[in-house]
C-alpha cells in the first residue's frame, strides 16, 4: 500500500521575494496570485500536498503582535488538517515572529518551520529578468522546508542556507550569504547536504494535545546601553512600560550606568539585564541589584523580549516573573 | 564531472552488487562518483567543499548529474530530484523492467516538465551499462571546470603508456586523466594550499 501523501500548510507571512512590488510575476499582493506563483515552483508538490494559506503580503519589517498572534491561531486551526507548517518570512524579524509562534504553542506537536530568501533584490532587480529572480535563495529553501514539514519532527525551527535551527536557540550573526542565523548549544537541529540529517535530540512527532497561548504583554522597552547612554532619558523612555530590557555591552560587569539606570526606573516592573554571553550570569550575585531584576544570558535578544512579554501575558509579579525566566517553556533554554 | 547516484541502501544482495556495477561503470568514464552507499565519497566530496558548505551552499549544486535507482524510498528521492530540477540538474531515473513506477513520476513530468532534464529508463541487467553511457556523454559540461588554458606538458615514455592504458579503458583523454588525477589525489589533499585559499 502506498504510504499518504504529506499535507503541508504554506503561511505567507511577507519573504522579500514574494512580496517586492517590482517583480510583478513573482509577487504575491493578495490570495488570487498564490496560485500563480506556486505554479513556479511545482517542484513542491512532488514531496507533499500543499495548501497555501495567505496572511499578509506585508514588508517583514511590518510584522507586529496582532500578526504573530494571527499566524499562531491558524496553525493552531489547522493542527488536525495538516502534517506540518512552513512559515515564509523576511529574515530581518523572523526571530521574533518564530520566538512568538513557539511560547504561543509551546511543545507543538508537529513541524512549524520558518523560511524566506536572504538574496535582497535591491538595486540588483532592474538587471535580473523576473523569473530569474525567483530562482534567488527562496526556491531551494522552499523545497528544503517541505521536506523537513514532512518528517518526523516537532521542532519549531528555521531554514535559511544548509541548517535547521530551532528557532529559541537562533541568533543572527552573518557569517556567510547564506547561513545568515547560526545555533547557541542544542540549537542545531539538522543540516542539508545531500539529504536532511537530523541531530541526535530533535523532539519527534506525537499525539500530545497542543495548546494555544496567546496572551502576551508587548508593552516593553528595550534599551540598549553604551558607554554615552543618558539614564534619565532612558528613564523618561521606559516610564510607561510593562517590562524593560536593558543590553548591556559588557559582559560580565556591572557598570554604574546599569546600576544608576534600574534604581531611576519603577520597581514594581520586571527589569531584566540582557547579555548574549554565558559569562554574564554571574552578574545576578552582584548584591547593589533590586529584587524585581533578573539577568538572561544565553539568549538571543529577540528571544529574550519574547519571552519578558509572554509572561507578561501571565503575571505582573516581577519576582514571579524572575522565577518563570529560569523554566523551559519553549526549548529556549541551552 | 561528478555524479550522484542514490539507491537503496537496504536492498537485498542481487541489488547491491547491481548498485556495485553501476557504481564502477561510472568510475570508468573517468567521472567522480558521490553515493548515499559509500559515506566516504560523500565525506570526501563535502570536505572539497567545505568553504561552501560553511557558507550554507547546498552540496547538491556541485554536482553535474544525478542517477538514482527506483528502489530507493520515495520519500528520499522525491525531495531529491525535487532539489536537483531547482536547480536544472540532470537526472536519470532507472527503473528494472517490470516494475511500475510510482505516481510520482508521472506528477514529475507532468507537473515540472523536466523535458531534457529528467529521463527515466526501464532497464535490464543487459542494456544496464548502455543506458547509463548515453545519459553520462549528453550530460552538459560545467563551465566552471572547462580547461581552457594552454599547457604544454612532456612525458616520459612510462608516463605515456600508463595514460594511454588508462584512456584505452575509460574510452575518454590522456590529458582529460591527467586532470582529474591532479585535482583528485594531489590539490583536495593539499592542506597547505586550502589554508592558502583561504587566507587569499
Amino acid at each position: 500500500m502506498a504510504a499518504r501523501r504529506k499535507k503541508i500548510g504554506l503561511i505567507f507571512a511577507s519573504a522579500s521575494t514574494i512580496s517586492f512590488p517590482m517583480a510583478e510575476e513573482t509577487s504575491i499582493k493578495d490570495a488570487a496570485d498564490i496560485d500563480r506563483w506556486l505554479k513556479l515552483i511545482p517542484e513542491l508538490n512532488i514531496i507533499a500536498d500543499i495548501e497555501p494559506i495567505f496572511v499578509t503580503n506585508c514588508h517583514s519589517s511590518e510584522i507586529n503582535p496582532p500578526l504573530w498572534k494571527k499566524i499562531a491561531e491558524i496553525i493552531y486551526q489547522k493542527k488536525d488538517d495538516c502534517d506540518g507548517f512552513i512559515i515564509t518570512h523576511g529574515a530581518d524579524t523572523v526571530l521574533y515572529t518564530s520566538a512568538a509562534v513557539a511560547f504561543m504553542l509551546p511543545n507543538f506537536s508537529k513541524t512549524i518551520i520558518f523560511t524566506g530568501s536572504i538574496e535582497w533584490p535591491l538595486p540588483y532587480v532592474e538587471n535580473i529578468p523576473t523569473k530569474e529572480y525567483l530562482d534567488i535563495g527562496i526556491k531551494s529553501n522552499l523545497i528544503n522546508a517541505t521536506q523537513v514539514a514532512t518528517m518526523d519532527l516537532a521542532e519549531n525551527c528555521l531554514m535559511f542556507g544548509n541548517q535547521i535551527i530551532r528557532s529559541t536557540r537562533a541568533y543572527k550573526e552573518k557569517i556567510s550569504a547564506l547561513n545568515i542565523f547560526q545555533a547557541l548549544s542544542n540549537g542545531l537541529i539538522g543540516q542539508i547536504d545531500f539529504n536532511i540529517s537530523l541531530a541526535l535530540d530533535f523532539k519527534p512527532k506525537n499525539n500530545n494535545q497542543s495548546k494555544f497561548y496567546p496572551e502576551i504583554n508587548s508593552n516593553i522597552q528595550i534599551i540598549e546601553l553604551s558607554p554615552h547612554t543618558q539614564t534619565n532619558n532612558c528613564q523618561k523612555i521606559a516610564a510607561n512600560a510593562a517590562g524593560v530590557i536593558i543590553k548591556n555591552y559588557s559582559s560580565g560587569h556591572l557598570n554604574s550606568t546599569i546600576e544608576e539606570l534600574v534604581i531611576g526606573l519603577p520597581q514594581e516592573i520586571p527589569i531584566v539585564i540582557y547579555n548574549q554571553d554565558l559569562s554574564a550570569k554571574n552578574l545576578e550575585t552582584h548584591t547593589t541589584l533590586p529584587p524585581n531584576t533578573m539577568v538572561v544570558t544565553d539568549l538571543a535578544l529577540e528571544v529574550a523580549a519574547i519571552k519578558l512579554m509572554h509572561l507578561l501575558g501571565k503575571t505582573n509579579d516581577p519576582t514571579e516573573i524572575k522565577k518563570l525566566m529560569r523554566e523551559n517553556f519553549a526549548g529556549e533554554l541551552g | 564531472m561528478k555524479i550522484y547516484f542514490y539507491a537503496a541502501a537496504t536492498a537485498g544482495l542481487v541489488y547491491k552488487k547491481r548498485f556495485l556495477n553501476i557504481i564502477e561503470n561510472i568510475k570508468l568514464t573517468e567521472k567522480t562518483v558521490i553515493t548515499n552507499l559509500d559515506r566516504i565519497s560523500i565525506d570526501s566530496f563535502r570536505e572539497e567543499y567545505h568553504l561552501a558548505n560553511l557558507a550554507g551552499d547546498l552540496l547538491i549544486k556541485k554536482i553535474d548529474g544525478l542517477i538514482i535507482d527506483d528502489h530507493a524510498p520515495l520519500s528520499e528521492t522525491g525531495y531529491l530530484m525535487a532539489l536537483a530540477l531547482s536547480y536544472k540538474k540532470p537526472i536519470l531515473y532507472l527503473i528494472e523492467k517490470g516494475r511500475v513506477p510510482d505516481a510520482i513520476i508521472d506528477k514529475i513530468i507532468n507537473d515540472t516538465r523536466p523535458e531534457k532534464l529528467f529521463k527515466l529508463k526501464y532497464y535490464t541487467v543487459n542494456n544496464l551499462e548502455a543506458q547509463i553511457a548515453e545519459f553520462l556523454k549528453n550530460i552538459p559540461e560545467n563551465e566552471a571546470e572547462k580547461a581552457v588554458i594552454k599547457f604544454t606538458l612532456r612525458l616520459t615514455a612510462d608516463l605515456d603508456k600508463y595514460l594511454t592504458w588508462r584512456s584505452k579503458r575509460s574510452r575518454t583523454t590522456k590529458a582529460n586523466i591527467a586532470r582529474k588525477i591532479l585535482v583528485e589525489q594531489i590539490m583536495r589533499n593539499d592542506e597547505k594550499y586550502h589554508g592558502y585559499l583561504i587566507n587569499e
